[in-house]
């Protein structure tokens, strides 16, 4: 195709020249030999010299190796030793077939010294390795490690930490016996060891501090179904201040009291852990509320490994190195961990000081810019910071403007005191408050209630060990005769020590309480007190709550003293407080002027705790009603709490609320027995049952020292620790009783007369006073008979410390404590 | 009540291979939870890091045999609960059924673009089952079984559709990636 294309253009070409030049004729031209001829051409001669032979030397062939000595490889080695005793040295003889069997000269090239030796050919070695070995560079062979190691696989299980959400069941496995022989969820050493579990922080892990992150998300809205344990729920404006604190690295939480701040704080911290924005954390609060803290992240944060603070130096500085998710302390003991830094004598400084978020409750403690706790507060350092408050605008503004220097430093300057206005202005996207009567109808449900956990103080603690230690020997002394009623006993002495140590007077409740109610008078409201220790405990808390004008409702007051004090606390402002025992205030009142009701001790049985709390919580009532009941940890308290919080659990689930009114009928002996470790007396209470009206006859037909006996018995029935005397040489008396009661410790010594119709005579009662009249640890004598006494007698022990009981009153004793014969 | 310690009782493992924080090395990690997705256990394997020579050596084979013969399999051999399904997020992971006798899938969101680096591009050959979730809550997933074990998607089947109503089967990855890096914050692990 390129041929003919050309072809073509070569001829439009030529027809295009022929166009323009137009070639005549053609004519044909000849020409001759000679012209086409070409011509000779001239050769000219050049003279080009012949290249020399080069001179090879060996100064230009530097590549080849100068030889400079050739050796051969010897045909034998042999390895011989120097023969100078202080040298030794080894050296490698290489010897050629000639000289073996000569005697040759050496000369060791360490230490010079010359010798004679003669190579015999059966000593010669033919392995070259060695002189080769001289002779060449053996290249190294590089290796390198193909195979890949196999890791480690380090991890952990969680199962067991979840274990407790099992679902509930009535014959769970808590109802087994545990190795102690009480069932596993009564006995107080296994929960005490759950306890222990719990809190023990030697072993957290890296695997523990990721666990929120491995949780399921939250879902919208922490609607999720998983995420909150079953009867935790948020309000609809809780949710939003947990969203509110979650989005705000810088925040003022100053929801009125009640609104469950604290509750929307861990919730909040939840998310944040769970989203893996944090790792760790720093929450400070009042010493009041360290054990309620503590209560409510387990409840309600439960994935999340707490660490509270406390115990001498070094155990706070085990704790602070230890790693845990969040750090829970008081404001005062963070004050002493960092003391030298703010020039405090007590030399500190063992604190943590980083932390992805720190929280303040009552955060109005760092308001005052020169003190020493807000100094310490300052020096903490974490880029997340939420202060918690009930009452923020209560403080004055300049101590508001404190409390943001720390929140949000530069937010607020110190001469913005003077401009309310802005400064309401400026806080706003970091402050946020709900009152109680601005929720939006059904927001809030009309009575929410909190249990307010606390620990006992020192010298709390102290006595309440001491008589837990009493009781408990006292129970375990009475043995297979102990009742419930002694265990009853025992327990009202311990529940008043939680109240107040008497000794001291210190009072871990009172100091929550007083906290209390300045929020509530601060906020223009009342509260209701409840005791069922009127006297033990409503009259310690009256001189305490004197600044707030107490009234106290008690049974002994007349009906129109009543009415005086309901009329007073309902229309006289000053009247913040109304003391009131459960029994007497009860019933029947109406003073819907408090919307605070707070259970000073622990009522367990919750119809009669309902019954106290509708007297704020009825109609009339405009606000909700909260109410508080407050509890110490690790007392008796504690444990009947866990006892009816898993009863009531089951039976909600399963029939109904508890509704009983008595204690002994909600808990069961055994469970009641438990709280001392022991378990209920082992006497077979089918026979006691079933034992009829006590009469004389009954009594004649016993033996004398089967009288004692049954003597013995009534008093352990009656609460005594008893121990009979032996038969003869009893000096006068047959048995010691021992009594440890709320009035004192009562020691009774008891004779018995067993003469069935007949009379006891004066000699009896002198022999018995004659045994105690000098004694005075003895507290009375008994004589008891199964007949009567005689005139002389009755005259006798009058004004003295005896008492004398005739077979009438002995049955009536036997009738009442349903003592067996046998 | 029965059907809801059914679902208890089935307990989901998930495995990964990740690489390092500073991408020098690579570890495996796996996450057992129950159907909820409640996490019941969590192992992840100490950094594996090929050097310069190791990896043109191993080519395109390193990171299978890192993710199954020194990860995966010796993971699933020293975790404490054992799962009724095993689901796996990189194809290659799916080798850990040769070792192990429960069943393994791996599994992606259904539409999504294949990343062919994590593949070895045969996965056209292997049976695909899509699952759909029946609340509508999370996108439809699919599935895919190891190819001599083609046996596992009736269960996988079963086990899925069963947990995919409130649980997304691809979230827990999420999670492990989250605790990867926290954890890598301990030296042990960097």
């Amino acid at each position: 195709m390129l041929l003919n294309s050309l072809k073509f253009f070569e001829r439009t070409k030529l027809n295009l020249i022929s166009k323009i030049f137009p070639v005549r004729q053609t004519e044909t031209l000849f020409f001759d030999k000679i012209e086409i001829d070409l011509r000779g051409t001239q050769i000219s001669q050049i003279d080009i010299p012949s290249i020399s032979v080069p001179t090879v030397t060996t100064d230009f062939c530097p590549l080849n190796p100068e030889i400079i000595d050739l050796q051969t490889a010897p045909s034998y080695v042999q390895i011989i030793t120097c023969q100078n005793s202080q040298c030794n040295q080894k050296l490698l003889l290489n010897i050629d077939e000639q000289s073996i069997g000569k005697q040759l000269n050496f000369r060791c090239p360490t230490c010079r010294h010359s010798f004679i030796y003669s190579p015999s050919r059966n000593e010669l070695i033919e392995d070259f390795t060695e002189w080769l070995k001289g002779q060449f560079f053996i290249p190294a062979i590089e290796s390198f490690l193909v195979q890949l190691d196999r890791p480690r696989t380090p991890g952990k299980s969680y199962r067991q930490s979840i274990e407790k959400d099992k679902q509930p069941s009535l014959f769970d496995e808590k109802d087994k016996d545990c190795s102690h022989g009480l069932k596993k969820r009564w006995c107080s050493f296994c929960i005490q060891g759950e306890k222990q579990e719990r809190e023990r922080t030697s072993n957290i892990d890296i695997f523990d501090l990721i666990f929120p992150i491995l949780q399921p998300p939250l879902g919208e809205n922490f609607d999720s179904p998983i995420f909150f344990p079953p009867g935790f729920q948020l309000y609809p404006f809780q949710r939003s201040g947990v969203k509110f604190l979650a989005e705000n690295e810088r925040a003022l939480l100053g929801d009125e009291m009640g609104l469950g701040k604290s509750i929307q704080t861990i919730v909040a911290l939840r998310v944040l852990f769970r989203k893996g924005d944090i790792i760790n954390g720093l929450i400070l609060c009042p010493k009041s509320v360290l054990t309620d803290w503590e209560k409510k992240l387990w409840d309600w944060a439960p994935e999340l490994r707490v660490l509270k603070i406390r115990g001498t130096r070094e155990q706070r500085q085990i704790s602070w190195n230890t790693p845990a998710h969040l750090y829970l302390t008081t404001y005062e003991t963070l004050r002493q961990d960092l003391g030298d830094l703010i020039g405090d004598s007590d030399p500190g400084n063992v604190a943590k000081k980083n932390f992805d978020i720190i929280v303040l409750d009552e955060i109005q403690k760092i308001k005052n810019p020169s003190a020493d706790t807000t100094k310490a507060v300052r020096q903490i350092n974490s880029p997340r910071r939420w202060g918690l408050s009930g009452t923020p605008l209560e403080i004055r503004l300049e101590e508001l403007i404190s409390v943001f220097a720390y929140l949000k430093p530069g937010l607020l300057h110190y001469n913005d005191g003077a401009r309310p206005g802005k400064v309401k202005e400026v806080i706003k996207p970091y402050f946020l408050r709900r009152r109680v009567d601005a929720l939006p109808p059904g927001e809030l449900k009309e009575k929410v209630c909190y249990i307010r956990w606390f620990d006992l103080l020192p010298a709390q603690r102290k006595a309440y060990d001491e008589a837990f230690y009493e009781s408990k020997v006292y129970l375990e002394d009475l043995g297979e005769y102990r009742t419930i009623q002694h265990v009853l006993a025992q327990i009202t002495k311990l529940k008043q020590i939680c109240n107040f140590d008497p000794f001291t007077k210190e009072s871990c409740k009172l100091e929550f309480l007083l906290d209390q109610l300045e929020d509530v008078s601060d906020q223009g409201n009342k509260a209701l007190v409840f005791s069922q220790y009127p006297e033990k405990t409503l009259k310690f808390i009256e001189q305490e709550l004197k600044q707030f004008y107490p009234l106290v409702y008690h049974g002994s007051l007349s009906d129109s003293q009543r009415d005086d004090i309901v009329k007073k606390f309902q229309n006289e402002e000053d009247c913040k407080v109304l003391l009131m025992s459960v029994k007497a205030g009860g019933l029947g009142l109406t003073l819907h002027r408090a919307n605070y009701v707070y259970h000073f001790d622990l009522w367990w049985n919750p119809a009669v705790a309902a019954q106290a709390e509708g007297r704020a919580y009825r109609i009339g009532q405009k606000n909700p009603v909260f109410v508080y009941s407050l509890i110490t940890e690790g007392t008796i308290e504690e444990d009947i709490q866990k006892m009816l919080d898993e009863r009531r659990r089951l039976f909600k689930e399963v029939i109904d609320d508890l509704s009983d009114t008595n204690l002994s009928k909600i808990l069961s002996e055994d469970e009641l027995f438990s709280l001392f470790n022991l378990q209920k007396g082992k006497r077979d209470d089918s026979k006691s049952s079933s034992t009829k009206k006590v009469s004389p006859e009954q009594l004649n037909q016993i033996s004398h020292q089967d009288f004692e006996s049954l003597i013995s018995r009534l008093y352990e029935k009656m609460g005594f620790h008893v121990k009979l005397t032996q038969q003869t040489r009893d000096k006068g008396v047959d048995i010691y009783a021992k009594r440890v009661s709320e009035s004192g410790t009562e020691f009774l010594v008891i004779q018995c007369k067993h003469y069935p119709k007949g009379t006891v005579g004066v000699e009896h009662v002198r022999e018995l006073y004659g045994v105690i009249h000098d004694q005075p640890r003895i507290t009375k004598g008994v004589l008891i008979t199964s007949g009567n006494f005689s005139k002389d007698c009755r005259e006798f022990v009058r004004d003295k410390r005896i008492e004398l009981f005739d077979y009438s009153y002995v049955c009536g004793l036997l009738e009442k404590y349903d003592v067996p014969f046998s | 009540m029965s059907s809801n310690n059914e679902n208890k009782s089935c307990l989901l493992g998930f495995l990964s291979l990740f690489k390092t924080l500073s991408k020098d090395g690579h570890l495996g990690a796996v996450l057992v939870t129950d159907s909820q997705g409640i996490p019941q256990e969590f192992r992840c394997t100490h950094p594996v890091k090929p050097t310069t020579i190791q990896k043109p050596l191993y080519g395109d084979m390193l990171e299978p045999y890192i993710g199954v013969n020194l990860c995966g399999v010796p993971l699933f051999k020293s975790v404490q609960n054992i799962p009724s399904l095993i689901i796996v997020d990189k194809e290659f992971l799916l080798d850990v059924r040769k070792a192990i006798s429960c069943p393994v899938i791996f599994i992606r969101r259904a539409g999504e673009a294949i990343d062919l680096k994590s593949t070895t591009g045969v996965e056209s050959n292997f049976k695909r089952e899509r699952v759909d979730c029946a609340t509508g809550r999370f996108q439809p997933v699919v599935f895919t079984p190891h190819p001599d074990f083609n046996d596992d998607i009736t269960v996988a089947r079963e086990i899925l559709e069963k947990v995919f109503t409130y649980l997304d089967p691809l979230e827990p990855f999420e999670r492990m990636l989250k605790a990867i890096e926290l954890l890598g914050k301990d030296k042990k692990f960097q």
